[in-house]
């Protein structure tokens, strides 16, 4: 099986930001986090395009370079995933990620830093499969459940895919035949550059 | 004999044009050293999928096709 | 953006003449590295005067650098943060520095005595970035609570929070007259902001992605931004316009300064390349790449020929522009010194995976951000000499043994000294915790002579 990408295709997301609702609700992300929004670019131009973002997991990803305690670790589904309980807030991932995914919850005890919370591609966390440890921290696994992430299955344009890599850009190439364009599938170079797995 | 000389010329151009082309790579030359490791995840173990999950996994994408 | 790469081309195949260079040049003055920092550097600012430095960093400390030939000297170590410290800014013509940190404050300083001044304590989210105005009247700090806070560093008083930014506020700017600052968001957008009326602005810039930086160009009429997805650019202030579209970096900006005299401008970004441009036609002048990775401070020496630089290593270094200089690495085998081979005690491993960040095993502490683990076992919690402890610490019952620091594993940091400045931490196997333990018991003891972990 090849890996589990993201793909966005801007020409059909009409910012209804339902990913992102979902998303909040599936995982019950406290207040003030955002594992998936959606980023307009051109905002009122000719050129505007939504597209809706998180982490994409990507191939070499750049945030487990640079995390000082290799918090991160990726499936073998490509899903890149982190420990909380090694994590320690430093917010180096952040500035490393090209798509702004990692995100901190708003401190509560001062001087204690939040530790960093991302998608997880519905995969959970190293917990239990469906523990409450597992859900408390990372939010649902769907993924153990056979589903794929919620933001893309419940997408009623279809504009964010996820899944199978292969299959994922397959469909994206034939919408592009049988529409005659295609403004790009927004992150997907840059995220899996060479189309590597 | 002219064939092992021809071999010998051979394997002295080689060895020159590796000793080329590393000395273009060394580092400073790239301002940058080559290797860089990369950290090693020591946490938690995660659970695996299994070959049935995977399966639904790759249907299920087929289902976003329109 | 096409045009910004042919340019890019361009300025390898057309030779520029860099500016002359004599006697006193930056570049032949400037110290290789500035060493003191016990953990990754955040930021780094040359002084006006070419001689003086400010670094900022992980180990929770801030240092104030003399810049002597070839040599850093630590004149003062602002220590009272209580999280990382991730910007510092002189205050013109004082000797005053303002710092911004992960505890939420931003504080002000006296370089001479190394006394923090004020404490301006936020509602505790991260603080990102300040900027201080060119007349030394005010700092502006850019925060996680989507807030942008101007101060009033005469009465040491904050004068306004302003609240517009739909996300974390990343990095604030004062325009060259002090009268506007501008503020560059996670939401994407550049917003400007009234300094004397203390009120909102407008919105100058809609960008989609996150934006990093924002600098005034000394122009006041066009502003330089960085982006997470990677590009960089210069937008006019008036129109909202893209004037200039720069080399594209493959990773998020994370650094930019400007040097006004010399008229060349500096973008850094997560991939660890930095490009020096000429602000007049922002043709590329050089570039240069970081072997260990991100760019996360930058600052341009006042003539242009040398950058300090600042990512993951410990400290900031040199990067001699012009002339030219090839770069040494500074690290050993690995870059970073918690990479250990991988056939070593298990302990061992955990400490210098998880522990060794902010702690050394030696006598000296080496300035990390928590207290060296030498002597500990036996110890009352908050005790060592010279480290600056949280009141919960100082004020704790605990002695370090095998009992106590597996409960501190165990239930982690927030629950067995709640209130210190330890960050959550828990060890999830007790093979690993009794590892850890086993080796912190032969590694510090004052006693052995095996004490060399670090």
């Amino acid at each position: 099986m090849a890996r589990m990408k993201f793909l966005c295709d801007a020409e059909r997301c009409i910012e209804c930001n339902a990913c992102v609702t979902a998303c909040k609700n599936e995982h019950e992300i406290p207040w003030g986090i955002n594992r998936r929004r959606v980023v307009t670019i051109n905002d009122g131009n000719e050129g505007e395009r939504s597209i809706s973002v998180a982490c994409m997991h990507c191939s070499d990803a750049p945030c487990m370079a640079v995390c000082p305690v290799d918090c991160f670790y990726q499936t073998e589904e490509g899903v890149v995933l982190h420990s909380k309980d090694l994590c320690i807030g430093c917010g180096y991932c952040f500035y490393a990620c090209p798509f702004g995914a990692p995100q901190y919850p708003q401190v509560g005890n001062f001087g204690s830093r939040g530790k960093m919370d991302k998608c997880t591609f519905c995969a959970g966390g190293p917990e239990d499969n469906f523990s409450d440890a597992e859900f408390q921290k990372y939010g649902r696994n769907r993924l153990a459940e056979g589903k794929l992430p919620l933001c893309a299955e419940m997408c009623s344009t279809k504009a964010l895919l996820a899944g199978d890599g292969d299959v994922v850009s397959a469909i994206y190439r034939e919408r592009i035949v049988s529409r005659g364009f295609g403004s790009g599938a927004w992150g997907w170079g840059k995220a899996y550059p060479g189309g590597a797995s | 004999m002219s064939e092992r000389l021809l071999s010998r010329i051979g394997i002295c151009i080689a060895a020159a044009s590796l000793a080329f082309t590393l000395s273009a790579c060394r580092e400073n030359e790239q301002d940058r050293p080559l290797t860089f490791e990369k950290g090693v995840y020591e946490g938690m173990p995660d659970q695996k999928l299994n070959e049935q999950d995977r399966g639904e996994l790759r249907a299920r994408t087929h289902i976003q096709q329109f | 953006m096409l045009s910004a790469w042919v340019l890019a081309v361009l300025a390898f195949v057309v030779p520029i003449n860099p500016p002359a260079h004599a006697q006193g040049d930056a570049a032949t003055s400037m110290p290789e590295t500035l060493e003191g920092h016990g953990g990754p550097v955040r930021s780094v600012a040359i002084g006006a005067d070419s001689a003086h430095a400010l670094t900022s960093s992980f180990d929770y400390s801030a240092i104030y650098w003399g810049l002597e030939a070839h040599k850093g000297r630590e004149l003062m170590r602002l220590e009272g943060h209580d999280a990382a410290v991730n910007d510092a800014a002189f205050v013109p013509n004082t000797d005053i520095a303002v710092t911004a940190s992960d505890d939420g404050s931003v504080a002000v300083w006296n370089l001479d005595t190394g006394e923090m001044l004020k404490r301006f304590r936020g509602p505790g989210d991260k603080v990102l970035a300040v900027d201080v105005s060119r007349d030394g009247h005010y700092a502006a700090s850019a925060g996680w609570d989507r807030r942008v806070r101007l101060y009033d560093l005469k009465e040491l008083k904050e004068l306004a929070a302003f609240e517009g930014h739909r996300g974390n506020v990343n990095d604030v700017a004062f325009s060259p007259d002090g009268e506007t600052l501008y503020s560059a968001s996670y939401d994407g957008t550049i917003q400007s902001w009234n300094v004397k009326e203390r009120k909102p602005g407008r919105p100058i810039y809609s960008h989609g992605w996150g934006l990093n930086i924002v600098r005034a160009l000394p122009d006041g009429k066009s502003l330089l931004f960085g982006s997470l997805d990677g590009s960089a650019g210069v937008v006019d202030i008036e129109s909202g316009e893209v004037l200039v579209d720069l080399a594209v970096h493959n990773g998020p900006i994370l650094s930019a300064d400007i040097a006004v005299e010399a008229g060349m401008a500096l973008v850094g970004g997560a991939d660890g390349v930095v490009r020096v441009y000429r602000m007049a036609d922002w043709i590329l002048l050089h570039t240069f790449e970081n072997p260990n990775g991100p760019i996360w401070g930058a600052s341009l020496a006042k003539d242009g020929t040398a950058a300090m630089l600042a990512g993951l290593d410990d400290a900031a270094f040199l990067w001699q522009i012009s002339p030219r200089k090839a770069f040494e690495p500074p690290m050993g085998e690995f870059p970073r010194r918690f990479q250990i081979s991988a056939d070593a005690d298990p302990g061992e491993r955990q400490f210098a995976r998880k522990c060794s960040v902010c702690h050394t095993l030696t006598k000296d502490g080496a300035n990390r951000a928590g207290p060296s683990l030498y002597g500990l076992f036996g110890r009352h919690a908050g005790t060592l000499e010279g480290y600056a402890y949280s009141d919960a610490l100082k004020n704790s019952t605990i002695v370090w043994n095998d009992e106590t620091i597996a409960k501190l594993f165990d239930d982690g940091p927030d629950v067995v000294t709640p209130g210190s400045k330890m960050p959550v931490q828990r060890l999830k196997s007790v093979e690993d915790r009794d590892a850890l333990i086993a080796y912190l018991k032969r590694a510090t003891d004052p006693s052995a002579a095996s004490a060399s972990g670090q």
